[in-house]
């Protein structure tokens, strides 16, 4: 409550960078991968000192300009909001170091974007007002939709015109329920919408709810909302899919979760099942249609939006079961390593084969020993197999289904076989098969991001205890009752 | 609580019975070493003369039956890549959340 | 009251344009209605009958709080304003690229990506 959150520095940081970027462009142009590099690797290092400073004192606030707490703008970081900004972080400087050597050409134009991207990302996170939510999550999206047309053919344009018109639709959408809560409430700030929420009455609130959530779960590419996930994935660079696919929607369900919980405070009944039906859908639909796919990065898009399934329907069991809140979260955090370092890997092979199609690919388990062991711990990891951390989220959500819906139980692990099946398909169409291709090395750029995320899945499941933990603590803050006393004293 | 070591428990019997493994692999690499020889590295049909090209499993002709069988191409040929289709499932699925979220409320 | 009649009628001729049309340029033109339909409301939240402006001066600091019209939904409907801008600006320049590869603009043929 007293200390500045370092890691908000992060976000002007980033800011410049994205500024001087074209500039530098001018006279050097072989500068621009290093600006972006080393601002994301300043933010991240001013992350991990953020870290613990929320360790200690369970919020950190700060009043914009010092204006107070309901009437100014305040950036508060609790738990969940720090965890999420570690991630954004890690991942994101994971992908700038992967694409300073996949990228070669317009370089200006992807480092910029890329790091608005992180910027928008980085604001959702830290922020503690609604409108400035969405003013953060509408420079993400801007950006996104400028960069998914990078690659300027047909299937770009073509990706980034959905995208576009699908994405605006969504974020009117969360301006028309900040309208209606606001005319409900009067207040702007999260913390006193909590405190005003319980009070005001009649049925616009339940609507301004629910045009909310219909906008961030178009974000995290839940059911209805999932369209534009595959079709955006197989066009852009892999370095900004891996960003997009898991940080992308991994904020999106920290906004569906910082509406439902710190400023609604809910235990309804129909939410939760809402929540729970969402989620089902979105695993099989993922599931079922990744296993028909033949391109890799699409593949890939689909098994994602299955894994956050797993979650959204995991956070509505939660209300039930306070164990699917701690399953919820852990296993997003284990999506966030594994699906990143599936993405990396596509890339990989991308990157040396040309197309990312698989009926043309094959024989790359000769190729890199750090590419195949990879592969391999990040599909063990998605499908669930002890060893691994997809295993010690996906056995709470196991256990935390049986204790309320069974049936929900049976659904996950008959999606959890498909998994096996859809990865099984791109183990043995890209890393088994005829040609056999000669061994090659990978840069360092490449391999070291791939490397450490494989230790991160390794050691989280060997010692699932401390991701429990972590989760446990992200989990106990879904209760508003310490982030109210924090933002407003 | 027991439920909180379930993973640790799990994995931790896993390691173990890996760790079992690698010594009885260890202890029998002892007993009679590895020789190499050419014989072992071809491939193996009771007898027959197999090219290497039959024996690769058509993966394609066992993900279609799966999928015929279960009725998932239908999923597939929903995602038409018409985006009235895709925003029509938009308004329609907020519309249906916002209706069970309005009646229950 | 019929302001809030107005506003949901433009966004359901918004969300018609952008549902049943199938010229790109008319969908951008019905994004545009929906957001202005939101704005509109957003405004008209603010309104207090026979308000002031909500410019403090040295004459109305006594009663300014009393009659002046709420500031805090313009910032919000001047934010959006420019970002719709720039998403229309966008969104413009990809129909522009549309046209150049696929030579039409009508999105039942703009099909390429499917399944």
């Amino acid at each position: 409550m007293v200390t500045f959150p370092l890691s908000f520095y992060g976000i002007p940081i980033m800011l410049a960078a994205a500024f001087i970027i074209p500039l530098v462009s001018l006279k050097k142009e072989k500068m621009v991968p290093y600006i972006g590099v080393s601002a994301c690797l300043a933010s991240f290092f001013l992350a991990a000192l953020t870290f613990i400073d929320v360790l200690e004192f369970g919020i950190l606030t700060h009043q914009m300009e010092g204006w107070p707490a309901p009437f100014g703008i305040t950036i508060a970081v609790d738990n969940l909001s720090m965890f999420l900004v570690f991630m954004i972080n890690f991942i994101g400087f994971a992908a700038l170091a992967f694409s300073t050597k996949f990228i070669k050409e317009r370089r200006t134009k992807y480092y910029s974007l890329l790091c608005l991207v992180l910027v928008g990302l980085l604001g959702i996170a830290h922020t503690g007002d609604i409108f400035n939510m969405f003013v953060f999550f509408e420079i993400m999206s801007i950006s996104s939709y400028a960069l998914t047309s990078y690659y300027r053919n047909r299937d770009s344009i073509e990706a980034a015109m959905k995208y576009i018109i699908m994405g605006s639709i969504a974020t009117s959408i969360i301006l028309f329920g900040i309208a209606f809560i606001y005319s409900a409430a009067g207040s702007l700030n999260m913390a006193d919408l909590a405190l005003r929420i319980p009070a005001a009455a009649g049925p616009v609130l339940p609507l301004g709810l629910g045009l909310l959530l219909a906008g961030f779960l178009f974000k995290a590419a839940i059911f209805p909302f999932h369209a534009w996930k595959p079709d955006v994935a197989s066009v852009i660079p892999v370095p900004f899919a891996t960003l997009l696919a898991t940080a992308g929607s991994a904020i999106g369900i920290y906004a569906m979760l910082r509406i439902a919980f710190t400023v609604f405070s809910l235990t309804g009944f129909w939410l939760h099942i809402s929540l729970i039906v969402m989620g089902v859908f979105s695993m099989v639909f993922g599931a079922v249609l990744a296993l028909q796919q033949y391109n890799i990065l699409r593949l890939l898009a689909y098994s994602s939006i299955s894994q956050m399934g797993f979650v959204v329907m995991s956070l509505g069991i939660g209300s039930v079961n306070a164990l699917g809140y701690t399953a919820g979260i852990f296993h997003l955090f284990n999506i966030m390593v594994f699906d990143a370092l599936l993405f990396l890997c596509a890339g990989i092979i991308v990157y040396h084969a040309g197309t990312a199609d698989m009926r043309k690919l094959g024989g790359f388990g000769s190729f890199n020993p750090i590419l195949f062991y990879s592969f391999v711990i990040a599909m063990l990891s998605s499908v669930g197999i002890p060893l691994f951390n997809g295993f010690s989220s996906k056995i709470l959500i196991y256990i935390a289904t049986l204790q309320t819906y069974p049936v929900l139980t049976v659904i996950s692990l008959l999606v959890s076989v498909l998994t096996l099946g859809y990865m099984l398909k791109v183990y043995d169409l890209v890393f088994l098969g005829g040609k056999k291709i000669s061994p090659g090395r990978i840069h360092r750029s490449m391999w070291i991001p791939m490397a450490v995320l494989a230790a991160v899945c390794l050691f989280f499941g060997v010692l699932p205890n401390l991701g429990m933990a972590i989760s446990d603590a992200i989990a106990s803050n879904l209760s508003n009752a310490m982030y109210i006393m924090g933002v407003l004293g | 609580m027991i439920l909180g070591f379930l993973p640790l428990n799990i994995a931790a019997v896993l390691l173990f019975l890996f760790a079992v493994m690698g010594l009885m692999y260890w202890a029998s690499r002892k007993v009679r070493p590895e020789k190499k020889s050419r014989e072992k590295e071809k491939i193996y049909a009771c007898g027959e003369n197999i090219s290497p090209g039959r024996l690769e499993v058509p993966y394609e002709s066992f993900y279609r039956i799966l999928i015929r069988m279960f009725g998932f191409e239908s999923f597939k040929r929903w995602h038409s890549g018409d985006i009235n289709d895709y925003l029509t499932w938009i308004i329609t699925g907020m519309v249906m959340l916002i209706m069970v979220l309005v009646l229950t409320w | 009251m019929f302001v809030y009649i107005t506003v949901m009628l433009l966004a359901l001729v918004g969300i018609y344009a952008l549902l049943l049309k199938e010229n790109l340029i008319k969908k951008i033109i019905g994004l545009a209605i929906f957001s202005n339909s939101i704005h509109l409301f957003l405004i008209s939240l603010g309104y207090r009958k026979g308000g002031i402006a909500a410019i403090m001066q040295k004459a109305n600091v006594g009663y300014f709080s009393l009659a002046a019209v709420d500031p805090l939904p313009q910032a919000m409907v001047l934010t959006s304003i420019v970002i719709n801008l720039s998403v229309t600006a966008v969104a413009l320049s990809l129909a522009i690229h549309t046209y150049r590869k696929f030579g039409t603009l009508d999105s039942k043929k703009i099909r390429g990506l499917n399944g």
